[in-house]
């Protein structure tokens, strides 16, 4: 497992919150695959409960063809990395800051090993995340 | 009636103490509305030599005094390249007559590969988009350039009845062959040519009406590898030169350290951005950014001094800590920014840049921590640059090379 701070849905959603809707962030949220869909599940509630904004939820196996364009309608943006793609991080990392300059959030979920393939690989989009977390579902936590 | 609710009750709102400052901290909105709110600090000298003029105003100066004239400025990822760049395009409108553009990369390229002719087509449309308001209406053979560069820049439809032939006669068919002698750069590409061309015929009315025009391209950094960025400089860069049209270019951090001396044979001005200081705890132009953006108002001296000091003068990690220690100050419900927030804030950033460091280099990098030695030469040394977990200086005109302190912070001992 990685050295980064853990977080939960809840306490993520309140920090993007804090810092308001409309301030850009991308979040790289570590995550192991067999709770994947419950942070999933537990980020999309808080989303609506806190930020009441749409979520949408995709994965970068299904966006291989289409890439990952602007969402443009400010909903907060989870994207699941289930698949090592190197065109499409080297497209990230060249291109990230514009996926968000609408204000939007773009959270990006992956394993740990995956996590640290796109940091090591993508070095102008870890200079530019707004952090690192692994986040574990809400019943986890002991919170 | 619950007196907690009563109309009167102001309630306490920590957002409101930390939003404005995360509003202003944030690394990755564009330096553009920085600029706008005036949150830059502008440099008062060449970070490479302080009897210098500041970067932003060598550029302004040269770009106003040599018509023509190619720059390029490089600087590891986050150094403050793109803020240098929007400061030069502000300085060069203190005079009337000057024509201004500030071009994104990604408006011509997608870097998956290389386009010669995009960059000078991306310069000429905008251009154009210039002239009916600088210049009125435009002529006859400039509406046809224009509209032949928007083919070529952009693409066209045309529309067949038939298959096009593919056996079209005997028109003849082109054969290079090659001479003895290699020209040092490459020949232009045929479709580079005419690009060029159309681009001279839109500038023309510009320089008829005596406009000093200078294009500033950010972002041909991302082309991390030289002989990437080379491709562009070799095609576009030289295809204007003799067009009276001054370009300024952000490029990659490894030309910088190129052995072919490409960038200063090549640029006629070359500037460098190390990381901002040699010491960062005492750098005032570090607290003085974090300062203007409103951190003395949340946290102590004590706390400004660590975050400049472990941001290793890289300057949006000096904003992205600040951010950090903030959100770490809000999540634990405290009104302002603590040492223990700061601390969480270096480990965070620290553990980014050991995400992923394999054995070679964490050997390079203790080997650079206990004797100072570090070879630019090698693939992973290069790559360890890039990726600033190696951070290089400059003193006295000499440039030397220290690991991140926040990497430095989180580095397992040695076995």
């Amino acid at each position: 497992m990685s050295d980064f701070d853990h977080i939960t849905p809840f306490r993520l959603v309140r920090t993007i919150a804090a810092a308001g809707r409309g301030h850009p962030a991308i979040y790289l949220l570590i995550c192991e695959a067999a709770v994947a869909k419950l942070v999933e599940a537990d980020l999309r509630v808080e989303i609506d409960v806190q930020l009441d904004a749409p979520a949408t939820t995709e994965a970068i196996s299904e966006l291989r063809d289409k890439g990952l364009p602007p969402s443009g309608d400010g909903s907060v943006r989870l994207v699941h990395i289930d698949q090592w793609l190197p065109k499409l991080v080297d497209a990230l990392d060249r291109h990230s800051p514009f996926l968000v300059q609408d204000g939007s959030q773009l959270l990006l979920l992956a394993g740990d090993e995956m996590a640290k393939r796109i940091i090591r690989r993508a070095p102008n989009l870890r200079n530019r995340l707004t952090d690192v977390f692994e986040i574990e579902p809400e019943y986890l936590s002991g919170g | 009636m619950d007196p907690a609710k009563s109309p009167d009750t102001v309630i306490f709102d920590r957002r409101q103490i930390y939003r404005p400052f995360l509003e202003r901290l944030n690394p990755i909105a564009l330096s553009g509305s920085a600029i706008q709110r005036d949150l830059i600090v502008t440099p008062k000298f060449d970070p490479r030599d302080p009897e210098e003029p500041p970067i932003h105003e060598a550029f302004a100066s040269a770009a106003e005094l040599q018509t023509g004239a190619q720059m390029a400025l490089v600087g590891g990822i986050g150094s403050g390249k793109t803020t240098a760049l929007l400061l030069t395009h502000d300085r060069l409108k203190r005079y009337k007559d000057a024509v201004n553009l500030f071009i994104d990369a990604v408006e011509f390229t997608d870097f998956s590969e290389t386009n010669p002719g995009a960059m000078l087509a991306a310069i000429g449309l905008r251009l154009f988009a210039r002239h009916r308001r600088l210049l009125g209406e435009p002529l006859a053979p400039i509406e046809e350039a224009h509209k032949k560069l928007h083919e070529l820049g952009l693409g066209k439809t045309v529309w067949y009845h038939d298959e096009p032939d593919d056996y079209g006669g005997d028109d003849g068919y082109r054969v290079d062959i090659p001479g003895l002698m290699k020209p040092r750069y490459p020949q232009l590409e045929e479709r580079v040519s005419e690009v060029k061309d159309l681009l001279g015929t839109i500038l023309l009315p510009f320089l008829e009406n005596d406009r000093q025009v200078t294009v500033i391209v950010d972002g041909l950094d991302r082309l991390i590898e030289p002989a990437r960025f080379r491709e562009f400089a070799e095609q576009d860069l030289r295809a204007v030169r003799g067009l009276k049209l001054t370009v300024i270019v952000a490029a990659p951090l490894l030309l910088w350290y190129d052995k072919t001396r490409f960038l200063q044979d090549y640029f006629d001005v070359v500037k460098h951005i190390p990381a901002a200081a040699a010491d960062p705890q005492e750098s005032v132009f570090l607290k003085d950014i974090l300062k203007r953006r409103g951190a003395g108002q949340l946290m102590n001296a004590t706390s400004l001094n660590e975050i400049c000091q472990f941001s290793g003068g890289v300057l949006r990690d000096l904003l992205a800590l600040a951010q950090s220690a903030a959100q770490y100050a809000y999540r634990d419900a405290q009104d302002r920014i603590t040492r223990k927030h700061v601390q969480a804030a270096v480990h965070q950033l620290g553990n980014r840049y050991l995400a992923g460091l394999g054995t070679p280099q964490q050997r390079l990098i203790q080997r650079l921590q206990k004797d100072k030695r570090f070879s630019i030469l090698d693939s992973t040394s290069r790559e360890l640059l890039v990726n600033r977990q190696v951070l290089e200086y400059s003193k006295g005109g000499r440039d030397y090379f220290k690991v991140h302190p926040a990497l430095a912070e989180v580095l397992p001992n040695p076995a």
